[in-house]
C-alpha cells in the first residue's frame, strides 16, 4: 500500500530511484587497460569440481546445491531453460525505432514488467568475455551490447537467516531462477525481432557479470570483493545478462561514495565465517584495483559448509542490506551526501543490532539430502552479531591471478598453491601502494 | 518504500492482508450438488483450435494466437516446463512435521518467498477435475488437496493498455510463466518430501481453476462470469495450482460483498468489446448460480482480434483493478462495509475516469506476425471509457450447457449450435430462491 501514485513515473525507471544516484564516466573501481581474459576453467566453482581445492571440496561440490531439496527443485527448473539461452534468429528484422535511448528504455521497461529489480545497459568490453569455454574452446566476443538485470534475493527470508544456514543456496537459486526467466525471455524476444541475442545466467554464461554490473551503472565494487553493491538493495541480489548485437544506448557507472564507505566499514570482513574478506587495502588484481577476497577460502567454505548449504553471510551482514524503510532511505542519503558520517553510520549498524536473525520469520525446514534420502542435518549455523571485533593482526589471504590459473582445457586437478598465493597477495598490496604513489607523483 | 516495518508479519501471511476479509463456510456463489464434470475438449480455446467456431477462428487460434514477439518468447519459455509438471515421488517420506497447520504455513511461506501474490488451499471436489483429457481418456480424480496461487498481472502495464491491444496476450503469458515456474518447483519439492504432487498450469491442467480459486478463499465469482475477483487485486490475476496428497490445512471461501457490488455495477458488461458479459441477473449454469458470459463470443473475439492480441478488457475496466494506494484501500473498505454505498462507488469509478489509458506509460511496441515476419500492426484498439451505459444484445446471448458439448476426445470439428444456445440461455433456470 502506498500513499502516492506511481502513474507519473516512466516505466523504464523501475521501482528504485536510481536516477537520483550520481553518474560518472568511469567506474569508481580503477580498471587498467590490460585486464587479462580468463577461461571458465578458472572459475573457482569449476576448480573445486575438478579437484583443485582438494578431495573434500571435490566430493562436496556436486551436492552442495542439491543437498537442499528446495534448491534442487529450482536447479532443475533452471536446467529446463538451458536450451532457451541461445537460439535461432528470425530472418527478417522487425521495424524498430532508430533512437537508441528509446530502444534501451523499451528493454528496461520490459525487464521491469518481468519483475526485474534494477536494469541497466552497457557495451561489453573484451575483458568481460571468458577466453575459453569449459571444453577449452576459444570464445570470440560476439555481441557488442549488454542488458544487465538485478534480481533482489528478498529481504524477508534473509532477515531470518544467518547467511550460511540451510536456506542460503535456495536464496541464491531463487535469484538465479528469476534471472533465468527474465534473461531467456528477453533474449528470445530479441531473436524474434530479428537480432542475435543470448542469455547469460549463472547456469550458462560466456561473460563475467561483475564488470558488466558496474559498467551498466547498477552498483560499485565493495569490500566484499567479488560482490557489487547497489545503493538500494545492497549486495542482496543476483545478476543476469542478455548480450545482443541490437544497438542500444549505454548507461554510465554510478558513484554513491561506496569506496570511501567500505574503507571505513569492516562488517563483512569481521563476520565472514571463512575469514576470506580483506581487512586491509585494495590490491591490483588482473587489472582491477579492488579489495580482493581469498577466493579459495571462500569457495571451500561454501562448498564444504556442513552446517548449511552455501554461504552469503557477507550479503546478510552488510549495512546496505536493509528493508528499505523511510528511515533507511534517510540513512542512505546521509551516507551518500555526508562523507564524514560514513564511519559513524557503519558503527551504528552494530549498535542497532542489524544483522541479528529475526527468528520468528524462519519458515524453511532444515533438511539435507544424504545418500538420496532426506534427513534432518546435525547442525545449523546460528550466527548473530560479532560485536566489537577488530581486524586480526595478521590475516593471511591468497591471491590467484590470471598467470597462476590452470590451462583452459585442463581436465585434471591443479592444486591451488596457497603459499604462492599468499606471496602474491603481499606482492599485489605492495604493487598497488607503488602504483598509487606513482599516480600521485604524476599529478603533482 | 514503506514507513513501517513488516518484520513482525508472519511469513505465511504474505504481503496482502487477506486475513482482514471475512471467511464463510460456502462460496458466495451457490454451487449445487450436481455439477457435471466436463472434458478438456469442451474448453473453448480447444474448441476454437478444433474448428468448432469456424475456419477463421481455427486458423487464427492455431497459427496466430501468439502473434506478438513477446508472447512467443514467453510461451516458448513456459513450453520448456512441459515434462516437469509431475515426476517420481521419493520412496521414503522426509522427517517433517505431521501437523497439517505447520506444513501449510511452510508451503505458503515458500510460495510467498517465490513471489506468489496470494496462496490459498482447499480440497478438490470431484467436479473440479476434467472428466476426460484431450485424447478422450477418462481422468480419475487423483489428489485430495489443491494449493491455489494467484499472480498479479501488474498494474502499471495494464494502466497504459486498453485491455485488447498488442500487449494483452503477453500480460497473460507473463503471469502464466511465473505460475508455471513456481508451481513446477513447489510440486517438485513436495515430491522430494515423499508425497505426490502435480503442477496444474495454464499450459497443462487436469483441474478447472475457477472453483478451486473460490474454494481456497482467493476471491468471489464476479459479473464477468468466468473470472474470480480478489478484493485487493481485483480481476487482475492469473492462477496456477498444485494438486497433492500432502496433508494440509484448508482455507475457507471469502465474502467481501461482491455479489451485491456486481449487481449494482455494469462496467465490465458495458465495456466488453464483444458484448459477451451479461447485464442481467444470474442464471443457473451447470450447477452454478452465476452471471454466465457468452463464451463463444468471448473466445471468438479474443482469438480473431485484429487490432490487438487477445483481450482482457473486463479485467482492465473493473473498478477493483486499482493501484492499491491508501485511498483505494479506503474505498475498498467502504465497498465492503457499507453496502448502501456500492452503487455509488461503482458510478464514482467512471466520474474519476478510472479505466482511461495512461498513454505516456505505454512502453511496448505494436508488432504483429504476418506471414512469418514481424511488422508494425496497422491498427491498435485504443479504447478509453464508454460514458453511456445500456444493455446491448441481452436477448441474443447464448450459453452452452454440458450436454451440448463435444464428446471427449473428438478430433473433428463439432460446430457450435448458436440458435440452440440462445434458446438454452432463455430457458436457463432461475436460481433457487433459497439456497440449500
Amino acid at each position: 500500500m502506498h500513499l502516492f501514485s506511481r502513474r507519473n513515473r516512466a516505466p523504464h525507471l523501475g521501482k528504485y530511484p536510481m536516477e537520483k544516484i550520481k553518474r560518472v564516466p568511469k567506474t569508481t573501481t580503477y580498471i587498467s587497460d590490460d585486464v587479462p581474459r580468463v577461461p571458465k576453467r578458472a572459475n573457482f566453482f569449476n576448480r573445486a569440481m575438478l579437484g583443485d581445492l582438494g578431495p573434500k571440496a571435490k566430493r562436496e561440490r556436486p551436492r552442495f546445491v542439491n543437498k537442499i531439496p528446495f534448491a534442487r527443485a529450482m536447479g532443475k527448473m533452471c536446467g529446463k531453460h538451458l536450451p532457451m539461452h541461445g537460439g535461432e534468429v528470425l530472418d527478417t528484422k522487425a521495424p524498430l525505432p532508430d533512437d537508441l535511448t528509446e530502444r534501451a528504455n523499451h528493454f528496461k521497461s520490459l525487464c521491469y514488467f518481468l519483475n526485474a529489480d534494477v536494469v541497466g545497459t552497457c557495451e561489453v568490453p573484451d575483458h568481460a568475455w571468458y577466453s575459453h569455454d569449459e571444453q577449452g574452446n576459444e570464445i570470440k566476443p560476439y555481441h557488442k551490447y549488454a542488458i544487465v538485470v538485478l534480481v533482489d534475493q528478498g529481504f524477508d527470508t534473509l532477515d531470518a537467516a544467518s547467511g550460511d544456514d540451510w536456506i542460503s543456496n535456495a536464496q541464491s537459486f531463487r535469484g538465479y531462477m528469476w534471472g533465468s526467466n527474465i534473461a531467456c525471455t528477453v533474449a528470445e524476444y530479441i531473436r524474434q525481432l530479428g537480432y542475435s541475442a543470448r542469455a547469460h545466467t549463472n547456469f550458462d554464461s560466456d561473460v563475467l557479470h561483475i564488470p558488466l554490473v558496474m559498467l551498466a551503472g547498477l552498483g560499485e565494487l565493495s569490500r566484499i570483493g567479488e560482490v557489487v553493491l547497489n545503493p538500494f538493495i545492497g549486495p542482496r541480489f543476483k545478476s543476469t545478462v542478455i548480450t545482443t548485437d541490437m544497438p542500444l544506448a549505454a548507461d554510465q557507472p554510478i558513484d554513491f561514495g561506496l569506496q570511501d564507505f567500505c574503507s571505513k566499514c569492516m562488517k563483512c570482513a569481521v563476520e565472514c565465517p571463512a575469514n576470506a574478506i580483506s581487512f586491509g587495502d585494495k590490491v591490483m588484481f588482473n587489472g582491477y584495483e579492488m579489495w580482493k577476497p581469498d577466493v579459495a577460502k571462500c569457495t571451500a567454505y561454501r562448498v564444504t559448509n556442513s552446517k548449511g548449504g552455501g554461504c552469503g553471510r557477507c550479503m546478510k551482514m552488510c549495512p546496505f542490506n536493509k528493508e528499505g524503510l523511510l528511515a533507511h532511505r534517510i540513512a542512505l542519503w546521509a551516507a551518500i551526501k555526508i562523507p564524514v558520517l560514513r564511519g559513524l553510520l557503519a558503527r551504528m549498524d552494530d549498535w542497532f543490532g542489524y544483522g541479528k536473525r529475526n527468528e520468528k520469520k524462519k519458515w524453511w525446514w532444515d533438511l539435507e539430502v544424504v545418500d538420496k534420502k532426506i534427513t534432518v542435518p546435525d547442525a545449523v549455523n546460528k550466527r548473530d552479531l560479532t560485536k566489537g571485533a577488530k581486524a586480526p593482526t595478521e590475516q593471511r589471504l591468497g591471491l590467484y591471478p590470471a598467470d597462476t590459473i590452470p590451462a583452459a582445457d585442463r581436465k585434471e586437478a591443479q592444486a591451488v598453491d596457497r603459499k604462492e598465493g599468499i606471496r602474491r597477495y603481499d606482492q599485489a598490496l605492495a604493487e598497488n601502494v607503488a602504483r598509487r604513489a606513482q599516480e600521485k607523483a604524476q599529478v603533482k | 518504500m514503506n514507513i513501517f516495518t513488516r518484520r513482525n508479519r508472519p511469513a505465511h501471511m504474505g504481503k496482502i492482508p487477506m486475513e482482514k476479509i471475512r471467511r464463510v463456510d460456502k462460496p458466495t456463489t451457490y454451487i449445487s450438488d450436481n455439477v457435471k464434470r466436463v472434458p478438456m475438449r469442451a474448453n473453448f480455446f480447444t474448441r476454437a483450435a478444433m474448428g468448432d467456431l469456424g475456419k477463421k477462428a481455427q486458423h487464427e487460434r492455431t497459427f496466430r494466437f501468439a502473434k506478438t514477439p513477446l508472447s512467443v518468447a514467453l510461451r516458448n519459455m513456459s513450453g520448456t516446463h512441459d515434462d516437469i509438471h509431475d515426476g517420481p515421488v521419493a520412496p521414503e517420506k522426509a522427517p517433517i512435521s505431521d501437523d497439517p497447520k505447520e506444513i501449510t504455513e511452510h508451503i505458503k511461506s515458500m510460495c510467498y518467498f517465490l513471489d506468489v501474490d496470494i496462496v490459498g488451499i482447499c480440497e478438490v471436489p470431484d467436479y473440479a477435475w476434467y472428466s476426460h483429457d484431450l485424447d478422450g481418456n477418462e481422468i480419475e480424480p487423483y489428489h485430495k488437496y489443491a494449493i491455489v496461487m494467484a499472480f498479479d498481472q501488474g498494474f502499471e502495464t495494464l494502466d497504459a493498455a486498453s485491455g485488447d491491444d498488442w500487449i494483452s496476450n503477453a500480460q497473460s503469458q507473463r503471469a502464466y510463466l511465473m505460475g508455471s515456474t513456481i508451481s513446477c518447483v513447489v510440486a517438485d519439492y513436495i515430491r522430494q518430501l515423499g508425497w505426490p504432487a502435480r503442477a496444474q498450469t495454464a499450459t497443462k491442467s487436469d483441474v478447472l481453476h475457477l472453483p478451486l480459486t473460490l474454494l481456497a478463499g482467493i476471491g468471489e465469482l464476479s459479473r464477468i462470469g468466468e473470472l474470480v475477483l480478489n478484493p485487493f487485486l481485483g480481476p487482475r490475476f492469473k492462477t496456477s495450482v498444485i494438486t497433492t496428497d500432502l496433508p494440509l490445512q484448508i482455507d475457507k471461501p471469502i465474502d467481501f460483498g461482491l455479489q451485491d457490488f456486481c449487481n449494482k455495477c455494469m462496467k465490465c458488461a458495458n465495456e466488453c468489446p464483444c458484448n459477451a458479459i451479461s447485464f442481467g441477473d444470474k442464471i443457473m449454469y451447470n450447477g452454478y448460480e452465476m452471471w454466465k458470459p457468452d463464451v463463444e463470443k468471448c473466445t471468438l473475439y479474443r482469438v480473431t482480434n485484429q487490432k490487438g492480441a487477445s483481450c482482457g478488457r473486463c479485467m482492465k475496466m473493473c473498478p477493483f483493478n486499482k493501484e492499491g494506494l491508501f485511498t483505494h484501500r479506503f474505498a475498498l473498505w467502504l465497498a465492503i462495509k457499507v453496502p448502501a454505498l456500492r452503487g455509488f462507488l461503482a458510478k464514482a469509478d467512471d466520474w474519476f475516469e478510472y479505466g482511461k489509458r495512461t498513454i505516456k506509460n505505454k512502453w511496448w511496441w505494436d508488432h504483429e506476425n504476418v506471414a512469418g515476419a514481424y511488422v508494425v500492426a496497422k491498427a491498435a484498439n485504443e479504447r478509453d471509457l464508454k460514458i453511456d451505459t445500456r444493455a446491448r444484445g441481452e436477448d441474443r446471448y447464448a450459453i452452452f450447457p454440458p450436454e451440448t458439448m463435444p464428446p471427449p476426445g473428438t478430433k473433428d470439428p463439432f460446430p457450435i449450435d448458436r440458435p440452440q444456445g440462445v434458446k438454452d440461455r432463455a430457458a436457463a433456470q432461475k436460481p433457487p430462491l433459497k439456497h440449500g
